[in-house]
């Protein structure tokens, strides 16, 4: 039983959902057709075999091309919605076909080599009805609409299929008890999934409240044991030639450190506003200035709203694809409504950083910091040069550790001073920080990335997630510098840390990011006459096929091949047949056409029987004369009959 | 160690599945699968709205499992076994579904249920899948279908679902179910299972009901060359047909003839002699018919070649059976055991009933080497049938021939090229060309 319709209307539906309607109409065409046309072709197991084979290379192709455009298809989605135009070959194929359905061997290349012939096989037209209305499904734009699609359709392909043991009455009362059990179901699974939702949301969020917040960081000081830090590449910087790149990028800038001995930084005062558009693409931070340096920073965002990597003294940013650029009083920038791009373009001056002036908070320092550093150096006003000078000695003899073992240390910024004189950049940073404001200079925390590592064979800056840094800026001359006083072999311990398999995973990221920038740059348009080429023999190739092999008429509904090979079918005999029924003279189920000449009492017809015996089952033995004979007379026959007929009215 | 461990997780799996795929049919399976895969693709309910279609193929598999006990049939069902049934070819048989029920009954299914044997550890382990190396490393790693194949050989037949047809109220009608037995021997019959749908037709209510009955399944037979004839000719038979209809001496009647001195009184047929005035005594002619042997050897641990040659033994004797000859078909067992069939001592169905049931049995040469010795004053023509060419095999033609009693020799036969000296009339049967080797003698 063939889902005649519903399966059309599935696949429409399935069209106008996963917006591929204009491959759904053909398809629905195509099958629906197969319906008033009575032409059927004789396919071989190889044919099948090739067109199944040729599903699976459109199918490793698909994943291919899905896996290296993962950033602008969402895979699983993708691949399920286009599943239908997969499989429509091969369903096309089979309903064409003088088979009925698809023995499994044809699917699954495993059991073609077994002994025994496959007996198991699959109805295709349900498994596409199926496929459709999984793809349907990812649209989830239109919700009220599939549920009660999919409950008509699956009802529908049953109905013919219901049991003749109970009264209609029953099956539609099972109908309707499975439609509002299943909608109470349904509902109930969303409203769940919903409130776990919810529930896990405001987990993370709190959890990942971490560098990405642009008003507050939690640094891991006091975190006992070994940071370890991702070699994984997090993006590239391609510099326009001869221009050299700050060593720094800046992501967030803080300028409160929190009360007590847990570490943190925040914003204080912070409102994000919007930077001027130039046009759609570029934002201008600062007036044009000729000394101006471009670079290309390959990063693609993930997430819709996220903070912005750049130079402190960055002047513009073209190409982000964002909605709007914002930015605080302390030069922080972020983007909103980013959608996945592989690169922004950024221009940038060697001077001018973007931070505002310092104000009042840029010098706040509570007691017990006071307290704190007034081992090292009393508070007052210093100045500032010989603050930062006295800063760097102080520290040039503190070492640098990932290796955190404080433990039981309650201020764990007073460890550090005092007792270990090791640390990461974040206890370097935040000291020097707070040491400065000691000695009445204002600064600020920022945090960011070390640009360090230069690979030649892309000609680019990669910046992994082990370069992240922290340090100080501070207003020294009316003007924000950088002091950083994590001492210089960090990133040479760093490197030390790498795993040793890095440059075999190195090697394949660069490759296939270098595969991908090609990627983008590839338009369809630039290989037109290849794709026409291609498609052009493939037509040639499907005419070929279509007119060279077999092909079978069916009669009517059945589909009964072998009636229409046996010889004789084009006797006049028939005629007579024919005509007698119409009289009511019919012939019996089996009854042999002798005897039911006899029966029916044409005794006239007996001679033209035998013409037509031979006719039908000795075929080489007759000549075109004897059948024009045959003709003739019954002809003749049926006129004289008709001529009785009207001398008896 | 590893196969002893899964093994009895084997026999678990085979029956839990069996259970459990009967109770959904077809569509209720596929509508099954559709559910998981949605279930697995609609986790995530904010990115595709499969989970509704979970939800309702989860409630359509739920309702049709509840109304499953709405209209439950109320009939009796009786089973209609042949007699017998032949290996590897299918036939037809019926079963009786009678309705006590006080509606039509429609749309119901029949099982039929053979016992089923699964081979115990040693069997398992001792035997090879036809075709196991053709499979990949990992089945053949698991070893599962191996231990399906061995289950169904052991079980020995396969039975179509029997589509029951309409029964009317208080009436009755046959199903017909298809069979296709897979072995030689005894095949049991345990219960038959009726299946009704619910109204999806998704799942199935079952009712067993216990019949127990044996079915006979004789070998598989080749049909051999017309050509082929008995060895040896007829020869005197004193036992020929005394037994079985007179007592005494009861020759065939040839003439009348004039009495000599020494003829027996009883001899004399009273009304002649009373027609021509002197004594006229009836002439009498003693039976002279053939008496053959079929000798099987079933002494081999191939379990193939022993089929075959049990088939090969099945296919001579149907070929050969004449009205009147005697054909006995000696093969060792505990005892030795002779059939004989043909002139009213029994049918040739008899013989093959004993072929049936045969098993291989150790040093069978030596025992039918000593019966022979014993029965060969008897026999005018033997058949002898070996599965391989040993050397007790050997000896066994070998003294057969030095009787002067003329032999046929069929020899079965794995690998053709490893027999040495065959005598040159001995027919070679290679397993793979039996049939094709028969028909062609």
């Amino acid at each position: 039983m063939k889902p005649r319709i519903i399966q059309g209307l599935v696949i429409l539906a399935w069209g106008i959902q996963a917006d591929l309607i204009w491959f759904a109409i053909p398809i629905t065409v195509i099958l629906e057709a197969r319906y008033f046309v009575n032409r059927r072709w004789a396919l071989t197991k190889q044919d099948f075999y090739r067109v199944a084979d040729l599903t699976s290379f459109a199918m490793v192709g698909m994943v291919i091309f899905l896996f290296l455009n993962a950033r602008t298809y969402h895979f699983i989605t993708t691949l399920i919605q286009w599943l239908p135009i997969l499989f429509s070959p091969l369903v096309i194929v089979l309903a064409y076909s003088t088979t009925e359905r698809m023995t499994l061997d044809i699917l699954f290349y495993s059991l073609r080599r077994q002994r025994e012939p496959v007996q198991q096989s699959w109805d295709m037209d349900y498994l596409l009805l199926g496929m459709c209305l999984l793809a349907a499904g990812f649209n989830t734009s239109d919700h009220s609409l599939f549920f009660p699609l999919a409950v008509i359709a699956i009802f529908w392909s049953l109905y013919p299929l219901r049991s003749s043991r109970y009264q209609a009455g029953v099956w539609i009362l099972a109908v309707a008890v499975t439609f509002i059990s299943a909608e109470f179901a349904h509902q109930t699974i969303r409203g769940t999934h919903l409130a776990i939702k919810a529930k896990t949301e405001q987990w993370i969020t709190n959890w990942l409240m971490q560098r990405t917040d642009p008003l507050k960081t939690r640094t891991a000081l006091g975190k006992v044991g070994q940071l370890k830090l991702s070699d994984s590449i997090l993006f590239r910087i391609e510099t326009s030639e001869g221009h050299h790149f700050p060593s720094l990028l800046q992501e967030a800038i803080y300028n409160h450190p929190s009360s007590g001995f847990s570490m943190e930084w925040d914003a204080w005062e912070t409102n994000f506003n919007n930077v001027t558009h130039e046009d759609d693409f570029t934002w201008r931070f600062s007036d044009r200035s000729a000394e101006e340096s471009s670079a290309k920073i390959y990063l693609e965002f993930d997430r819709e709203r996220s903070l912005v990597p750049a130079p402190a003294s960055l002047s513009e940013i073209h190409d982000l694809p964002a909605l709007e650029v914002k930015l605080n009083k302390y030069g922080t920038i972020q983007g909103t409504g980013l959608v996945p791009s592989p690169s922004y373009e950024i221009k940038y001056a060697l001077e001018n950083p973007i931070s505002d002036p310092p104000g009042e908070i840029d010098l706040f320092l509570d007691e017990t910091h006071e307290k704190l550093l007034s081992g090292i150096v009393e508070k007052g006003n210093y100045p500032a040069k010989k603050a930062v000078a006295f800063v760097q000695s102080y520290f040039s003899d503190f070492k640098y550790s990932l290796y955190q073992d404080d433990q039981g240390a309650k201020n764990p910024l007073e460890h550090f001073l005092y007792t270990r004189k090791a640390g990461h950049c974040e206890y370097f940073a935040s000291a020097t920080t707070l040491l400065l404001r000691q000695m009445g200079v204002p600064t600020r925390y920022v945090v960011g990335y070390a640009v360090q590592e230069y690979n030649p064979t892309l000609g680019m800056y990669i910046v992994r997630q082990r370069h992240a840094h922290a340090w100080t800026i501070a207003h020294v001359n009316n003007k924000w510098i950088v002091v950083d006083t994590t001492p210089g072999v960090w990133l040479d311990e760093e490197d030390d840390n790498a795993n040793p398999l890095q440059p075999m995973f190195d090697f394949a990221t660069n490759y296939s990011f270098m595969f991908r920038m090609w990627w983008n740059d590839q338009k369809v348009e630039d290989y037109e006459l290849e794709l026409y080429i291609i498609g052009g023999l493939l037509l040639l190739f499907l005419i070929w096929r279509i007119t060279t092999s077999e092909q079978v008429i069916i009669s009517g509904k059945k589909s009964s091949n072998t009636d229409s090979r046996l010889f004789g079918k084009d006797s006049p005999f028939y005629k007579v047949e024919a005509y007698l029924s119409e009289e009511g003279l019919r012939r019996d189920r089996g009854e042999l056409l002798r005897h039911w000449l006899i029966r029916i009492q044409k005794p006239e017809l007996l001679p033209l029987l035998v013409t037509h015996n031979r006719w039908r089952f000795d075929p080489l033995s007759i000549g075109s004369d004897e059948k024009s004979a045959l003709n003739k007379q019954v002809d003749a026959w049926i006129l004289s009959q008709g001529e009785q007929r009207s001398e008896i009215n | 160690m590893f196969r002893e461990t899964i093994f009895p997780s084997f026999v678990r799996i085979t029956r839990a599945s069996q259970k459990a795929s009967r109770r959904t049919s077809e569509r209720g399976k596929l509508i099954q699968t559709s559910a998981i895969i949605c279930a697995a693709i609609g986790v995530d309910t904010d990115l595709t709205l499969t989970y509704q279609l979970f939800a309702f193929l989860t409630c359509l598999i739920i309702v049709s499992r509840l109304s499953l006990r709405i209209q439950l049939p109320k009939v009796t069902v009786t089973r209609r076994l042949p007699k017998y049934a032949t290996a590897g070819q299918s036939f037809e048989y019926s079963i009786n579904v009678a309705n006590d029920g006080n509606h039509t009954e429609r749309d119901l299914k029949l099982i039929d249920n053979p016992l089923i044997v699964s081979p115990n550890f040693k069997q398992y382990q001792q035997e090879r899948e036809p075709g196991e190396e053709t499979r990949n490393a990992y089945d053949r790693w698991i070893g599962f279908h191996r231990f399906i194949w061995l289950q169904r050989r052991n079980t020995g037949i396969v039975i179509k679902q029997g589509d029951v047809p309409e029964v009317s109220l208080k009436g009755s009608a046959d199903t017909m179910m298809e069979a296709m037995p897979l072995r030689r021997g005894i095949v049991n019959f345990t219960s038959t299972t009726l299946l009704s749908p619910d109204p999806f037709g998704l799942n199935y209510a079952i009712k067993n009901f216990n019949q127990h009955e044996q079915l006979m399944v004789l070998p598989k037979r080749y049909p051999v060359s017309t050509n082929f004839e008995l060895p040896g000719g007829r020869h005197f038979q004193p036992g020929g047909v005394n037994s079985t209809w007179s007592i005494g001496e009861s020759e065939e009647f040839v003439s009348l003839r004039d009495y000599r001195d020494g003829d027996s009184m009883r001899k004399v047929h009273w009304p002649s002699t009373a027609k021509r005035e002197k004594p006229v005594v009836k002439e009498f002619q003693d039976e002279f018919f053939v008496r053959q042997a079929l000798v099987l050897d079933t002494d081999t641990k191939d379990s193939e070649l022993l089929e075959e040659t049990v088939s090969v033994a099945a296919s001579l004797l149907l070929q050969t059976e004449t009205s009147d000859g005697l054909m006995d078909l000696i093969y060792a067992a505990n005892t030795t055991q002779i059939v004989t069939a043909g002139r009213g001592y029994a049918h040739v169905n008899h013989q093959l009933e004993a072929l049936a049931t045969l098993t291989r049995y150790e040093g069978a040469a030596e025992r039918l080497q000593e019966t022979l010795s014993a029965h060969r004053t008897l026999i005018s023509g033997c058949i002898l049938v070996l599965p391989g060419w040993s050397e007790s095999q050997q000896q066994l033609v070998r003294s057969m021939s030095s009787t002067g009693i003329p032999v046929a020799l069929f020899i079965v036969t794995q690998d053709e090229k490893k027999l040495a000296d065959t005598p040159a009339r001995a027919n070679i049967l290679p397993v793979n060309e039996v049939a094709k080797r028969l028909a062609g003698l």
